[in-house]
């Protein structure tokens, strides 16, 4: 019973840095391709994973302006711990798409650029390979510990709990 | 059995609440997409062949838009430019010398090799690991984010032809780079589709890594 407690209080504790981390994460790819959409259509009409070809146009500019508008939503509701675990499901839906995305990328010829977070690929490069792959499995990781084990410490839904009578 | 009793309640409002987020996303992305102009593709149509005094050179490119309504720009390294009405007419095998030959948007190497003898400027899309790796002989290296930066270095090469390329097959980049120039006012932009490989497999003139 011990050995419970001191693990989900090892968990609330873990979990804010993991909230952090993607949230913050996903904020500033947001900000990045909102700021500039042109560059990121391009990158989205260079992933051409159905059958050799890109995303119809209509979806492809609605996939330009809305992924980020998602990103940045769950973004900051993931930093501030508000609806966490629903942030955190979109997110995992997006990370699972995303690394789907990224292993078809990887069987077509020709270098194909990610274009996740702009000009500034961390740690990855620009071009798209398994480092892509690796780091969205890490967040998703970090996404489906939210998910499972809650928003955890210094979160508004933790604050929410507490003031029910 | 209500969801809760068996202990899935949370995950449950979860995923409610996150069809709402996602909801909420795509609605204002909609508004976004909608007040924000982006550019899909170059747009061919208002773009110009190149004319080229070059008969027996050139191969059997068929130009992808020769627009006889639109006066053909001068090129700017002694090839005499001709009237347009000619070059639309143009057919392989090559033209007596005496007419034109229009290259339109898409051309192959041996194309790119006429404009690069006449001075062209060329532009490799590719990334710079690959540019630093081999290019054509005094290429620009220049992907789509870095060409309205350097939009007052390139806008001396205006009017007049500009050649981009990238990796050829689906390589994209080009086209992307193409995109941009247009916005810049360019209206003579070829792209060599057979790429870098194309130009190299031919023997043309390249700088490469030693």
């Amino acid at each position: 019973m011990q050995d419970q407690s001191q693990n989900s209080g090892l968990l609330s504790s873990i979990t804010p840095f993991a909230r952090v981390v993607v949230g913050g994460l996903f904020t500033f790819a947001a900000y990045v391709k909102l700021s500039e959409p042109q560059n990121f259509l391009e990158s989205v009409m260079a992933f051409k994973i159905f059958s050799g070809k890109p995303l119809p146009d209509h979806l492809a500019t609605l996939a330009t302006f809305a992924l980020p508008w998602i990103e940045l939503i769950c973004g900051v509701l993931l930093v501030l711990g508000l609806y966490a675990r629903s942030a955190a499901v979109v997110l995992s839906g997006l990370l699972v798409t995303f690394i789907v995305a990224l292993v078809l990328v990887l069987q077509l010829p020709g270098p194909i650029e990610c274009g996740c977070f702009g000009k500034f690929e961390v740690p990855c490069g620009a071009i798209v390979g398994p480092c892509h792959v690796a780091r969205n499995s890490v967040l998703l990781g970090l996404t489906a510990l939210v998910l499972f084990a809650g928003p955890g410490k210094w979160s508004v839904d933790a604050c929410r709990a507490c003031k029910k009578p | 059995m209500s969801c809760c009793s068996i202990g899935c309640c949370g995950i449950w409002k979860a995923v409610v609440g996150g069809c709402a987020i996602a909801f909420v996303g795509i609605a204002i992305g909609s508004v976004h997409s909608w007040m924000t102009p982006v550019v899909l593709r170059p747009d061919v149509k208002t773009l110009e062949p190149t004319i080229l005094h070059r008969a027996g050179q050139v191969g059997t490119q068929t130009p992808s838009n020769p627009d006889p309504t639109k006066p053909a720009t001068p090129v700017d390294s002694g090839v005499e430019p001709v009237n347009t009405h000619d070059a639309s007419k143009v057919t392989p095998p090559p033209e007596p010398s005496n007419t034109g030959v229009a290259l339109g948007f898409e051309i192959k190497s041996e194309q790119a090799k006429l404009l690069f003898d006449m001075g062209t400027p060329f532009i490799d899309a590719r990334e710079p690991q690959f540019f630093a790796q081999g290019h054509v002989e005094r290429a620009m290296n220049m992907t789509a984010d870095q060409v309205i930066p350097n939009a007052a270095e390139l806008v001396r090469y205006r009017p007049g032809p500009i050649v981009v390329y990238c990796s050829g097959g689906d390589c994209d980049a080009s086209h992307h780079v193409a995109t941009r120039l247009q916005s810049l006012g360019f209206t003579q932009i070829h792209i060599m589709i057979d790429g870098y490989p194309g130009w190299k497999d031919k023997s043309f003139p390249v700088v490469e890594q030693k």
